[in-house]
C-alpha cells in the first residue's frame, strides 16, 4: 500500500485499528475439571457485573478480570454486558462501597488469567480467543 | 487516644487524586484474600447569597459555603479493606474522613462488620454497617457512583445518622427476570454534635428491593426506633420551663376561683413546653419508596420519603426526581427535590403566661438575672421550633464528565428556595427568615481506586 499524504496514512491506520478492535474475539474460560460446557452471555454478565456470585454449577465463582483499556476487557463488557468501561467501574463502585461484593481480581495479561483459571476449579475468566490453549476450557465465544 | 484533627484535608485529597489515579483498581494481596480500595471527592461550593450569614452545608454540619467558596461541604476521602477468610466469611472496614459536626476532618470508622454468606442466597452481617434508610444509603458518600454531586439534601438530610451498630440478614432470590432482595436490620445509632448527643435505639427496619432486567430497580423501606436527644440548651430549656411551672402552681395555690384556674392554666403551658423540650425515648419512624433507572443511555432516580416522630422534631416529607442522558463520557442531568414540613409544634407558652410569670417572679423578689432567665424561656421554645421549619425546594442542573478511569469531574447548579424559616441553610440563632432563592454552584472531582 502506498499513501500519498500522511493524513491518508493516518486515516487508513485508524480504520485498520478500528477494524481490528471490532473483530477481536473473546473467549470465556473455566477450569478443565469444571463440569460446565457452555454458558450464555447473560450468565457471564451476571457474574462479572456482580449480580450473581455462583456458577451455573452452584459453586461460588472466582472470577478473573483483565485491565480496563485492554482490547479484551472493553470488548467483553460491551458485548456481554452492554456496558462501557466507565459504566462497569461505576457499577462496581456501588457494589464495593456498599459492602455487597468485591470486584473480580484483576490480572495483567491473558497468560496470567489462564494460569489462575487452570489452578482453580471454580475460576472463570475471559481472554482473547487467539490466546486459547489446552490449559483451560472455553465455554462461550464472544464475537 | 487523641484523634488527629485535620484542617487541610482537601489538599490531602487533591494529592491522593493525583497519586491514585495512576493506580486505579485498588490493591489485592497476592493470595487474593485482602482487597483495599477507596474513594474520595474534592469539591468546591460557592453561592450567590447577598447575606454572608446564610451558609450552605449538609444538615447538622457547621459553617459552610457562601460567596466565599468552601471545600468543606463535599470534600472527603475513604479507605475500605476487605479480608476474606474463606469464600463465604469476610471482614470489611471503612474509614471515612469528611468535615464533621465538630468542624474538623476527623477520621471515622464508618463500617466494621463481619459477613457470612450462609447460603448463596442468604447473607448475615454483624457489626457497624451503613444505615440502609435510603435508595443509595450505602454509597451516598461515593460521588463517583452517582450522577449528581451529592444526594439531594431534601431527602438525605432528614436523618442525621448514616451508620448503625447491629446486624442484618439479607435474602436474595431470582424470579425469572427479577432479582428480589429482602433485608431485615436492627441496631442502634448515635451521632455526636458539638454540644449535643443524639441516640437512636431499638432500630428495626425492613427493605424490599426488586432489580428488574432492563435496568430498573424498585425499593420500599421502613424503619422504626426510639430517639434520645440531649443538648445543653434543650435541657436548660426543659428545666427552666419545669421550674416556671412550679412557681406558677405555687402562686395559683395562694389564689382562689377563676384567678387560680387561670394561673394553673399558665403553669400547664410551661409544663407542656418542658415536655416538648424533653426528647427521651420518643417513637420515630422513616419510610421510603424509590425507583432507579439505568437503561440504554438514560440514568435517573426518584425517591419519596416520610419522617415521623412524637417530639418537637418536625414530621416531614422529602422527595426528589432526576434524569440524565449519557453522551459518551458526558452525562448532563436535571433534577428537582422538595422537603415539606408536615407537622410543626406551636409554642405552648402564651404571652399572658409569660407576663404572669414575670410578675410572680418579681413579686417574689427574683434577681434581674433570674428574671432574664425566666423571660428567655418562651422565646427559647420559639427558636427551637423555628429551627425545625426546614422546608425547602431545589431545582438542579449539572453535568458529569467521565474524564479518566475511576475519575469523574462534575459541575452542578442548584437553585434552593426556603419554604420555611431558613430551609437547610446554616444561619445563626436569631437570624431573619431566608426568603430569597439562593443559587449554589458546585464543582467536584470524584474518584475511586
Amino acid at each position: 500500500m502506498k499513501f500519498t499524504t500522511p493524513f491518508r496514512a493516518l486515516m487508513a491506520s485508524g480504520l485498520l485499528v478500528m477494524a481490528h478492535m471490532a473483530s477481536a474475539q473473546v473467549a470465556v474460560i473455566v477450569n478443565l475439571k469444571s463440569p460446565l460446557t457452555s454458558m450464555t452471555t447473560d450468565q457471564a454478565a451476571a457474574i462479572f457485573m456482580g449480580k450473581n456470585n455462583t456458577l451455573p454449577t452452584g459453586a461460588t465463582a472466582v472470577p478473573a478480570d483483565l485491565p480496563e483499556g485492554s482490547a479484551a476487557h472493553d470488548q467483553f463488557y460491551s458485548k456481554v454486558a452492554g456496558k462501557t468501561a466507565s459504566q462497569v467501574k461505576a457499577t462496581w463502585a456501588r457494589l464495593t462501597f456498599s459492602g455487597k461484593a468485591t470486584p473480580p481480581r484483576e490480572f495483567s495479561s491473558s497468560g496470567d488469567v489462564k494460569r489462575h483459571v487452570a489452578g482453580n476449579p471454580d475460576a472463570i475468566g475471559y481472554i482473547e480467543k487467539s490466546a486459547l490453549d489446552g490449559t483451560v476450557k472455553a465455554v462461550l465465544i464472544v464475537e | 487516644m487523641t484523634v488527629p484533627k485535620l484542617t487541610h484535608l482537601p489538599w490531602a485529597v487533591a494529592a491522593s487524586v493525583v497519586c491514585l489515579s495512576a493506580h486505579a483498581g485498588g490493591y489485592t494481596s497476592t493470595d487474593g484474600k485482602f482487597q483495599l480500595s477507596g474513594f474520595g471527592t474534592l469539591g468546591a461550593v460557592v453561592t450567590d447569597t447577598d447575606d454572608e450569614d446564610v451558609k450552605f452545608a449538609y444538615a447538622g454540619r457547621p459553617n459552610g459555603a457562601a460567596t466565599k467558596p468552601s471545600l468543606d461541604p463535599d470534600s472527603k476521602v475513604a479507605l475500605q479493606g476487605t479480608y476474606k477468610f474463606t469464600p463465604t466469611v469476610s471482614l470489611t472496614s471503612q474509614l471515612l474522613t469528611k468535615y464533621g459536626t465538630d468542624a474538623s476532618y476527623t477520621p471515622n470508622i464508618e463500617w466494621a462488620f463481619a459477613k457470612w454468606q450462609v447460603l448463596p442466597s442468604v447473607a448475615v452481617r454483624i457489626g457497624r454497617t451503613g444505615a440502609p434508610l435510603f435508595m443509595i444509603s450505602d454509597f451516598r458518600d461515593v460521588g463517583y457512583a452517582n450522577s449528581f454531586v451529592r444526594p439531594p439534601a431534601e431527602v438525605y438530610d432528614q436523618v442525621p445518622f448514616s451508620t448503625v451498630d447491629g446486624g442484618d440478614i439479607t435474602v436474595q432470590q431470582a424470579f425469572g427476570p427479577v432479582i428480589l432482595t429482602g433485608q431485615l436490620w436492627s441496631g442502634t445509632s448515635s451521632n455526636l454534635f458539638p454540644a449535643a448527643t443524639l441516640d437512636v435505639k431499638k432500630l428495626l427496619g425492613m427493605n424490599l428491593i426488586a432489580e428488574i432486567d432492563g435496568g430498573f430497580t424498585l425499593r420500599v423501606g421502613h424503619v422504626a426506633g426510639k430517639i434520645n436527644y440531649s443538648g445543653p440548651s434543650l435541657i436548660a430549656l426543659s428545666a427552666g420551663a419545669s421550674s416556671a411551672q412550679g412557681m406558677l402552681n405555687q402562686y395559683a395555690g395562694t389564689l382562689s376561683g377563676g384567678a387560680a384556674a387561670a394561673v394553673a392554666g399558665y403553669a400547664n403551658e410551661y409544663g407542656a413546653a418542658s415536655a416538648l423540650a424533653t426528647i427521651n425515648s420518643v417513637d420515630a419512624s422513616f419510610d421510603g419508596i424509590g425507583i432507579s433507572i439505568d437503561r440504554d443511555n438514560w440514568v435517573g432516580s426518584l425517591e419519596f420519603t416520610k419522617r415521623k416522630s412524637d417530639s418537637l422534631i418536625a414530621d416531614s416529607t422529602g422527595w426528589y426526581a432526576n434524569i440524565g442522558y449519557r453522551f459518551g463520557s458526558l452525562t448532563p442531568f436535571i433534577g428537582v427535590s422538595k422537603l415539606k414540613v408536615d407537622r410543626l409544634d406551636v409554642n405552648p407558652i402564651s404571652a399572658a403566661a409569660d407576663s404572669t410569670l414575670a410578675g410572680v417572679a418579681s413579686g417574689g423578689g427574683a434577681t434581674s438575672d433570674q428574671l432574664a432567665d425566666l423571660a428567655a424561656i418562651r422565646p427559647g421554645v420559639s427558636t427551637a421550633l423555628q429551627g425545625q421549619d426546614i422546608g425547602q425546594s431545589t431545582s438542579s442542573i449539572g453535568i458529569r464528565w467521565d474524564a479518566h478511569s475511576g475519575l469523574a469531574v462534575k459541575a452542578q447548579v442548584d437553585r434552593i428556595k426556603s419554604n420555611g424559616y431558613a430551609g437547610l441553610f446554616n444561619v445563626s440563632s436569631g437570624h431573619a427568615a431566608v426568603s430569597k432563592a439562593i443559587n449554589v454552584l458546585t464543582v467536584s472531582v470524584d474518584f475511586v481506586f
